[in-house]
């Protein structure tokens, strides 16, 4: 069954696709890292209010303070997706020359078949590093590329994209590449991948660059369309990274920024939930003041609207995030605003 | 004082030489005279057949007599005047009737002349158990296949009759004191008079030993038929070469020919009869063998091998009632293959017969020891003494319920994990520590309704907040993350960080509220899948649940309430964890705790239901603890069936003797915890025994806000030496009562967690290795 035969999908104005991060259980390298027992609620809970009105910590509400590896609270997140709207989970895929990293949830919800939710893949590659004030940068774990790799890595994916839970538009399984410039070779990487997919008898993948550092169209490369991600953080704060002090600019504001600096050619459209990455940088940090609920589903009312001109299946538009926590920006409820931000999406996609 | 005078009555005197019907009326005769009662004892079936006992029952200053009632074709019988005279020439305090045949002939002619006559019936072996498993035998396995025989039936009748009729019964066997109190309800007082024996130490070792012994009296036909099995069954199998170094003594009253010649032919096989004195073959004989099929009661030839140090190969039936475990104290096999393994196995297995002749002799030794059979039959003495005699004997018809399950005898399930060898007699020395553990780290429907959806002990903990400058909140954890419950992975990594640690085990706090149980996955899943390999032990917090957490006024969000129904449909679930292998023991009891024990409206009945249903199912009782909080402080809850108390701490009304810190709001109540804690190491001190507690830190300001305790500047150095002075104390108690609690393994909310955190890491854990490896060479 297409998804424009299910009465319930058809009935959406878009094609919500959630960002999912994995890191809500502990992994040795983490451990290792940053202390046994890491997770992404260890820097959660520790966040403290820097400034009067400061809504710091961000404490969960329905689902607690979760571990991925429990398979009820993966069901719960899905339940709780669903019901509000959202179509699928993009979860971040994080794959080093054949080592996988934070790999569970995913292969847990791979080979259980549980949760019967959607979901596709974005493979975040980047070089896994930690920098204490003042310090050198420590590399963590390489990203490494090679030919070699990307038939591997190809074949790895294929098994994912049988799955009958795969996201696809037109039949086709959607794939992301968080920063496709850093392949040496994109386009040896999307054919090792198509190549791999025509052989597995499976549709030739709709894959996607991410638009996440420099603002490029990927097609260039090999990639079948972009996703415009947000934020793009240089359009708002001249030096994202920087040991500088607080950063702090008006949610809607910022977001007003970021849609200046738009180029014209096609890409699919990404709204973040809000932004407060203090859990992380703590003073050095950035807070966009003013995000709430109704903020949001302004924005991603607009956002909605800018597509609905496409066919139905091309309508997809990413929301950052589902649980970026540390990043304070998470459609996951908290004790704050509750399912605020659920309820927004539900009311801005029907 | 005035003499006290009891008659005794059997079919005969007493032969102890002869079976152990007899050893046991002679001990209870025994038992008697020494505490200064005057004996009379009535022969039903006359005096002339056993001169010799006669005589030696007359040297002890027991006058005997016999009686002779002639039963009549038609089941009738025509009474002489001998019981009626000794009745109208002397008053009894006590009449003790040994089985019930002979009660159902005295017992309303003791009712009718003599009315004050407390008449205590010894059951012995309950005949109706026995012979209905002898029917249910013939039946197959479906044991709840055909209608009992009609005159098994009856039988079964007129036995509960005569046990419902009399002011006590005596049972060999917790178990069979349960059957009666089953069938009978409240119309019957049984108690348990265990057989006993004395201990006989071997002069030679296990390993200058031969043989295999088979004894049995066999005009007892579960003996007869026992030995048939063997000769038939058992020993073919048994390899020959190891007969050859071990012959097979049978010996036992009543062997004749045919029995002799079951093993015919085989040359391993001594056809010995009878003998005036077991001890010599039990000493001589390398092991011995109980293959009995059928019987009821407990087996006397049990307890003596095991009180001759002479380790045992049986039956389930054979172990039935004594406790005994499969692997511990005795090898267990039921079928004729598992019987020849396990007499090869101790043949050939030195270290194997004599770890079981240590673990069953000190075993048997405390349940029948002379000394506990004589204090139980003046137990019950007392208390029919204590009662008016019943009015008269009333016919009671008790309804014939499903006799299945008394049928089969429940074997005592073995410990998963094989024992090593030599079971580590240093570490059974060690004191155990012991460490409370909240369940409440995963979401549950309930506290979703109540505080919000995904509540878990994590939001009070992540909602902390410093109330004054310094104050260690929110406490936040590190090893271990924001773990949940329901995880496999994180319950073994609990266990496996404990253990390191010199924890021995954790006592899960289990919340039961009439049948409802809270909070229970993790227990459930602990149970089921038998990890982690850690001990623990339980905790009933049979609080109710308010909104306010420490149980006082406010919203009932869980009532508890408490029944007599409740407290049996409560040990009948609690008797799978209380079974598990993991269980922690004292001694052999698997221990169980009550947070609140003031709050049982009856707790000597709960307590004593407890036991005996944990006894009828096999365990060898239960070790009882009531927690003493604040409510209780000083309540000897020993006597209302507990075993013994657990201090819990923080004991608050002792911090009244602790200066105040001014830190905070004038609501918080901050102390320093190194002023606190030599304060609460030192309570008054009371009559009855008590486990102590200690904790690595207190402060539920996470909970409670303001409102809140705090023991401030706890660090794992002044909660070392607690724990060193608690551990050494606790060394000065009976070996296997060396325990301190730690409250608590991860109370976070409650700032009461060794499990590490930001601040301290793993400080106060490696605190605790430290004081159990100084503790350890102390020892030694």
């Amino acid at each position: 069954m297409s998804l424009t035969d299910d009465p319930i999908m058809s009935e959406r104005r878009a094609r919500l696709v959630a960002f999912y991060l994995p890191q809500f259980h502990p992994i040795p390298e983490n451990d290792a890292w940053w202390g046994k027992g890491f997770t992404e609620w260890t820097n959660v809970s520790k966040a403290v209010p820097l400034f009067p009105g400061h809504e710091q910590p961000h404490m969960p509400a329905d689902l607690g303070y979760y571990d991925l590896r429990v398979p009820e609270t993966r069901r719960d997140q899905a339940d709780l997706a669903r019901e509000h709207g959202i179509e699928a989970f993009c979860y971040w895929h994080y794959w080093f020359d054949g080592k996988r990293l934070l790999e569970r949830p995913f292969a847990e919800v791979l080979a259980s078949g549980e949760p019967d939710f959607p979901f596709c893949l974005a493979w975040a590659n980047e070089t896994w590093s930690r920098r204490w004030l003042g310090e050198e940068k420590e590399i963590l774990q390489k990203q490494t590329y090679s030919a070699g790799d990307a038939e591997r890595h190809a074949r790895w994916l294929v098994e994912a994209f049988r799955d009958p839970r795969y996201l696809r538009v037109n039949g086709r399984p959607v794939f992301l590449v968080y920063r496709p410039l850093d392949l040496p070779d994109g386009s040896g990487f999307t054919e090792a991948l198509r190549g791999e997919c025509r052989r597995a008898g499976l549709p030739n993948p709709y894959l996607l660059g991410v638009c996440s550092y420099a603002l490029k169209d990927h097609r260039s490369l090999g990639f079948d369309g972009n996703v415009m991600f947000e934020p793009h953080m240089v359009d708002v704060v001249p030096n994202p990274r920087g040991d500088d002090g607080l950063k702090m600019c008006d949610y809607t504001e910022a977001r007003r920024l970021m849609a200046e600096r738009r180029e014209s050619w096609p890409a699919h459209p990404c709204i973040m939930v809000s932004w407060d990455n203090t859990a992380r940088r703590g003073e050095h940090g950035i807070v966009f003041t003013g995000a709430t609920p109704a903020a949001f589903e302004q924005g991603l009312r607009e956002v909605i609207a800018g597509v609905e001109h496409q066919p139905f299946e091309e309508r997809l538009v990413f929301v950052n995030a589902w649980n970026e926590w540390a990043e304070g920006n998470h459609l996951e409820p908290c004790l704050r605003h509750g399912h605020g931000y659920l309820d927004a999406v539900h009311r801005a996609v029907k | 004082m005035t003499t006290r005078r009891a008659v005794v009555a059997s079919y005969c005197v007493p032969r102890p030489a002869r079976d152990s019907g007899g050893r046991r009326l002679d001990d209870l005769i025994q038992f008697l005279l020494g505490r200064e009662w005057e004996v009379e004892f009535v022969a039903m079936y006359g005096t002339d057949k056993h001169p010799d006992d006669v005589a030696r029952l007359r040297r002890r200053g027991v006058f005997v007599h016999g009686d002779n009632p002639a039963w009549q074709n038609d089941g009738t019988v025509e009474a002489n005047e001998t019981f009626a005279r000794l009745l109208d020439h002397a008053r009894f305090d006590l009449a003790l009737l040994a089985f019930w045949p002979v009660a159902e002939y005295y017992l309303p002619r003791l009712r009718e002349r003599a009315p004050d006559t407390r008449i205590i019936v010894d059951s012995v072996d309950l005949h109706f158990m026995r012979e209905c498993r002898r029917a249910a035998s013939e039946w197959g396995p479906d044991v709840d296949g055909p209608p009992l025989p009609e005159h098994l039936g009856a039988d079964f009748t007129s036995e509960l009759n005569v046990y419902a009729a009399a002011d006590a019964v005596l049972t060999v066997s917790a178990k069979e004191r349960d059957v009666i109190h089953d069938l009978l309800g409240g119309q019957a007082t049984a108690r348990v008079v265990p057989d006993c024996e004395t201990v006989v130490p071997a002069a030679l070792t296990l390993e200058a030993r031969s043989g295999l012994l088979f004894l049995g009296s066999f005009e007892h036909p579960p003996n007869v038929e026992a030995l048939e099995f063997f000769c038939r069954d058992v020993l073919p199998l048994v390899d020959p070469a190891v007969l050859a170094r071990h012959p097979v003594y049978v010996v036992g009253n009543a062997l004749d020919d045919r029995l002799r010649g079951l093993a015919a032919g085989n040359p391993a096989v001594r056809m010995v009869g009878w003998v005036p004195e077991v001890t010599p073959y039990f000493h001589r004989v390398r092991a011995s063998v109980v293959p009995l099929l059928h019987g009821a009661g407990t087996k006397r030839k049990m307890v003596q091998a095991l009180m001759h140090g002479t380790p045992t190969v049986s039956t389930s039936i054979g172990t039935e009632g004594l406790s005994l475990v499969d692997g511990e104290h005795v090898l267990v096999a039921d079928d004729a293959a598992g019987l020849a393994r396990g007499i090869e196995r101790l043949l050939t297995d030195d270290a194997l017969a004599g770890r079981l002749a240590r673990a069953g002799l000190a075993h048997v030794e405390t349940l029948h020891g002379r000394d506990t059979a004589a204090r139980a039959l003046e137990d019950v003495v007392q208390e029919v003494l204590a009662r008016p005699a019943k009015p008269a004997m009333l016919p009671v018809y008790p309804p014939l319920r499903n006799l299945s399950r008394y049928m089969r005898p429940k074997r005592e399930k073995a410990p998963a994990t094989v024992r090593s060898a030599e079971p580590a007699a240093d570490s059974s020395e060690d004191v155990r520590l012991i460490a409370l553990f909240l369940p409440q780290f995963h979401p549950i429907p309930e506290n979703d309704a109540w505080w919000g959806k995904g509540f878990t002990e994590w939001r009070n903990v992540c909602r902390a907040k410093p109330l004054f400058p310094g104050h260690h909140q929110p406490q936040l954890p590190t090893d271990l993350g924001f773990y949940d419950l329901r995880l496999a992975e994180t319950r073994a990594a609990q266990a496996a960080l404990a253990r390191e640690h010199g924890i021995h085990g954790f006592c899960y706090y289990h919340y039961w509220f009439q049948g409802r149980r809270l909070l229970e996955r993790p227990v459930n899943e602990i149970l089921e899948s038998g990890e982690p390999d850690f001990p623990f032990c339980l905790c009933w917090a049979n609080e109710p649940w308010s909104r306010r957490w420490d149980g006082s006024e406010s919203e009932v969000l869980q009532p508890q309430a408490y029944s007599a129904e409740d407290d049996l449909e409560h040990i009948r679930w609690l008797l799978q964890p209380l079974a598990d292998p993991r269980a922690i023991r004292i001694g052999d009891r698997p221990l169980f705790l009550v947070y609140r024990a003031d709050q049982l409206p009856d707790p000597e009945a709960t307590t004593d239901l407890w036991r005996r249903e944990a006894e009828r199912a096999g365990l060898p009782g239960l070790y009882l603890v009531a927690v003493e909080s604040g409510w209780d402080a000083g309540w000897d809850a020993t006597a209302v069936g507990f075993d013994a108390k657990l201090l819990f701490q923080p004991q608050f009304s002792l911090l009244a003797n602790v200066p105040r810190l001014d830190l905070g709001s004038p609501r918080t109540r901050v102390f320093s915890y190194d002023a606190a804690w030599p304060v609460l190491a030192d309570p008054p001190p009371v009559s009855y025994p008590r486990f102590d507690a200690v904790f690595p830190g207190w402060d539920n300001s996470a909970r409670r806000g303001e409102d809140a305790w705090v023991l401030h500047g706890n660090t794992p150095e002044s909660y070392e030496q607690w724990l060193t002075l608690a551990v050494r104390r606790a060394q000065e108690r009976p070996r296997g009562e060396r325990i301190v609690f730690i409250n608590a393994w991860n109370e976070w909310a409650e700032g009461a967690h060794l499990e590490p955190d930001r601040t301290h890491g793993r400080g106060f854990l490696e605190a605790t290795s430290r004081v159990m490896a100084a503790a350890r060479s102390h020892a030694r």
